[in-house]
């Protein structure tokens, strides 16, 4: 067996650069893995519309120009510590989060179109919500979409960097 | 869809995720960095030009170590597959993780430029 190093990514540790724990990785009794206060310290986030007839795949959000409805969209922030599959996934804590905006580019023919809303933040549920209003989506077409959050730290992340998450809005 | 855990994805000017790694064999013995004098995570861009910067030791014995990118730092670098090693600098010798390079960063384009 060949012998060499490899850099393995490990989750759950935070990136504050503070000393982490006592314990040695792997130890029955080491503490790594219990101690992290990052709130974003896993490796992958989906979007996931709440319930009330929205949509999931092929697009989260499914409406037509000028719609206000349904009013109030919700999603939540799902975090995975590994694939998907393997995971139950944790809810994101919103309350370390500072704003939130759902950012789209038109991907289909047509005019260009980008567009950036700011969402309501409900650090009670964890969902993050948009109060439609008819000038949200004002061009048809097919847009990549994702939440940009920014935490109270001033870091930043954008969900989901994985699964791209589209919206389609249907001419009238 | 199952994910290569050996790389990181995220989005011009984003700082999260970030970056937290074990050095270690291929057996999973972690590298002991005590007697490190420091490690140095080492960024190969699509260009060809590498960033090199000193990594954070989080747990010395256990052989994990942590790097802070910020949002300026990816989105200078830009959208495309960034290579990842981490060199464990002794007093004596070095030495360098992945052997295989198959830790990457994927710095996807930002959306939405309005």
């Amino acid at each position: 067996m060949t012998v060499g190093q490899r850099l393995r990514l490990v989750q759950n540790v935070t990136a504050a650069g503070a000393n982490y724990g006592t314990g040695n990785y792997g130890d029955a009794d080491g503490i790594y893995g219990e101690r992290a206060t990052d709130p974003a310290n896993l490796l992958n986030y989906v979007a996931v519309p709440t319930t009330g007839g929205l949509g999931s795949t092929p697009y989260a959000l499914e409406l037509s120009v000028g719609d206000a409805f349904p009013t109030d969209p919700g999603f939540q922030i799902i975090a995975f510590g590994g694939p998907f599959e393997d995971q139950e996934g944790t809810i994101l804590d919103l309350s370390t989060v500072s704003t939130a905006v759902l950012r789209a580019t038109k991907m289909s023919a047509g005019p260009a179109a980008d567009l950036e809303q700011t969402l309501t933040i409900d650090a009670v549920n964890d969902i993050l919500t948009r109060t439609m209003t008819t000038a949200d989506f004002a061009v048809a077409g097919i847009y990549r979409a994702a939440f940009v959050i920014d935490f109270t730290s001033g870091r930043r992340m954008t969900i989901p960097a994985h699964a791209q998450f589209q919206i389609k809005v249907t001419d009238t | 869809m199952r994910l290569d855990p050996q790389e990181i994805t995220l989005y011009e000017g984003d700082d999260l995720p970030g970056f937290a790694a074990v050095l270690e064999d291929n057996a999973g013995n972690a590298l002991d960095l005590t007697t490190a004098d420091a490690v140095y995570i080492q960024i190969r861009h699509p260009d060809g030009a590498v960033t090199e910067d000193e990594l954070t030791i989080t747990g010395a014995v256990s052989g994990t170590v942590t790097y802070d990118w910020t949002g300026v730092q990816t989105r200078t670098w830009g959208a495309g597959v960034h290579d990842i090693t981490a060199r464990a600098a002794y007093p004596a010798d070095a030495v360098i993780a992945p052997a295989d390079r198959n830790c990457r960063l994927i710095i996807r384009p930002e959306i939405g430029n309005v």
